[in-house]
């Protein structure tokens, strides 16, 4: 594993635990859809963007322990909002790894039902699956190449 | 003694753990408001008499940060203690909050006892 | 007379005698879940070993106490059937070391800790101590009357809980 993918890997490890008490097995595949997806842009001393995707039953089974709700009494309206406030936090703790001394501001998410997970990019510097309890979780991280000059 | 809090924060589902954990920690609340932005925050601060705000950084129309450079403005708002809950822990942007005023600084992810525990610490520093 | 109740592996016991005082050994991945009330001087112990009870629902069935799912509420039930009450507990968690042999891929002491944290949320009860991780074996005593919870890892005592002036327990850091 690159060192990005090292950094990514322990980053969704202690969101994960932290915030939603799920614990990552190792990697994982991507099941079928629909997926509910968030993605954050971030600009700063470095550029780019940050998704995630989880099935739909996942990403309820992650909202409801974020919450401290069961799957079943989590209302449905606040799903979306944990997996938007997941790729955000996710990704403030990346850049501060990334870049120690960098500053950064991080986009509101944006989050939608889609078919597929993470959709790859032009310039998708990463994407990871991981396997939790609760199901499988997709990361994709971009990050754009620093302007010379 | 009882106080009220400010939530500000532009995830409702954030703005509902917070809640939670204000509420299982034994705090004596008096009312807990809440605002999506650092705009709407600063109108319900006119409105309400607030003795602490927990306030994101990262939210659109009026940040966390311009709205303490506001309140650091603002002669009565001024003395209102304000904890930040970010998920930018980097040293420059958590150095400069505290700079221009926030008492204390919780970094997402956070476990729900480490930001009572800082919550404990500020009451207790700023005698609220 | 002092008396100590000993709550085995998969065992909870709760106590309202002011007298006696709870004590589990041999924390490695497992993990004790103390709780005392300092009001009505309920104190209780569950030592649970595995995180959530769909693992084996059969066993559950034969023995709550060996999941965290499980365990847990039937410890805070039997301490409010003693006069506890849910806004007075103080809570300390301790153990889910990864011990030597664990094989697994992601290691059950670290699964336990996660599901006491998850559940003690969910159930809307904050943890006041814990001490988690690493890859020591731990002993954990409360006293009932006074509340002091005690912690022994690998031998060395770790921190004692003390009552405050204002009648709050805390723990020494």
């Amino acid at each position: 594993m690159s060192e990005l993918e090292d950094l990514l890997s322990s980053a969704a490890e202690e969101v994960l635990e932290t915030m939603f008490y799920s614990g990552v097995f190792g990697p994982g595949t991507e099941g079928g859809g629909p997926y509910l997806s968030a993605g954050v842009s971030f600009r700063g001393s470095r550029s780019g963007a940050l998704d995630v995707a989880a099935p739909e039953a996942t990403a309820t089974a992650l909202a409801a322990s974020f919450l401290g709700e069961t799957a079943e009494s989590v209302p449905a309206e606040q799903v979306p909002a944990v997996i938007g406030e997941l790729a955000n936090v996710l990704c403030g703790v990346v850049l501060g790894r990334v870049e120690e001394g960098g500053q950064f501001v991080i986009a509101p998410p944006k989050v939608s039902r889609t078919e597929a997970g993470v959709q790859p990019a032009r310039n998708l510097e990463i994407r990871r699956v991981f396997e939790l309890e609760e199901g499988t979780l997709s990361v994709g991280l971009t990050i754009d190449p620093v302007a010379n000059g | 003694m009882a106080f009220s809090v400010l939530i500000v924060d532009d995830c409702p589902a954030m703005q509902t753990v917070i809640k939670r954990i204000l509420g299982i920690s034994g705090f004596d609340l008096e009312a807990c408001y809440f605002a999506a932005d650092g705009s709407e925050a600063l109108s319900m601060l006119r409105r309400h008499t607030v003795d602490l705000v927990i306030s994101d950084v990262n939210m659109p129309k009026l940040d966390g940060e311009a709205m303490l450079r506001c309140l650091a403005e603002d002669e009565k708002l001024r003395k209102v203690p304000v904890v930040m809950v970010s998920s930018d822990g980097t040293r420059s942007r958590v150095d400069r909050l505290v700079g221009m005023g926030a008492k204390g600084y919780i970094v997402k992810p956070f476990q729900p006892a480490a930001l009572r525990a800082e919550l404990e610490r500020v009451l207790e520093e700023t005698d609220v | 007379m002092a008396q100590e109740v000993v709550v085995g592996v998969a065992d909870c016991r709760v106590s309202n005698q002011p007298e006696s005082s709870l004590i589990t050994y041999a924390l490695g991945s497992c993990i004790a879940v103390a709780i005392h009330d300092p009001v009505s001087r309920v104190g209780g112990i569950l030592h649970f070993m595995l995180p959530e009870s769909s693992l084996d629902t059969s066993k559950a069935e034969k023995n709550p106490y060996l999941f965290a799912d499980t365990g847990i509420p039937l410890l805070f039930h039997q301490a409010y059937a003693h006069g506890a009450e849910k806004s007075r507990l103080v809570v300390c968690v301790a153990g889910g070391a990864q011990v030597i042999n664990d094989a697994a891929v992601f290691n059950i002491g670290k699964r336990n800790c996660l599901a006491v944290r998850k559940v003690l949320w969910r159930a809307g009860v904050m943890i006041r101590s814990e001490a988690v991780g690493g890859s020591e074996s731990r002993t954990v005593r409360l006293e009932v009357g006074s509340g002091r919870f005690m912690l022994r890892t690998a031998g060395r005592i770790e921190n004692t809980s003390e009552r405050r002036d204002d009648g709050v327990l805390c723990l020494n850091r």
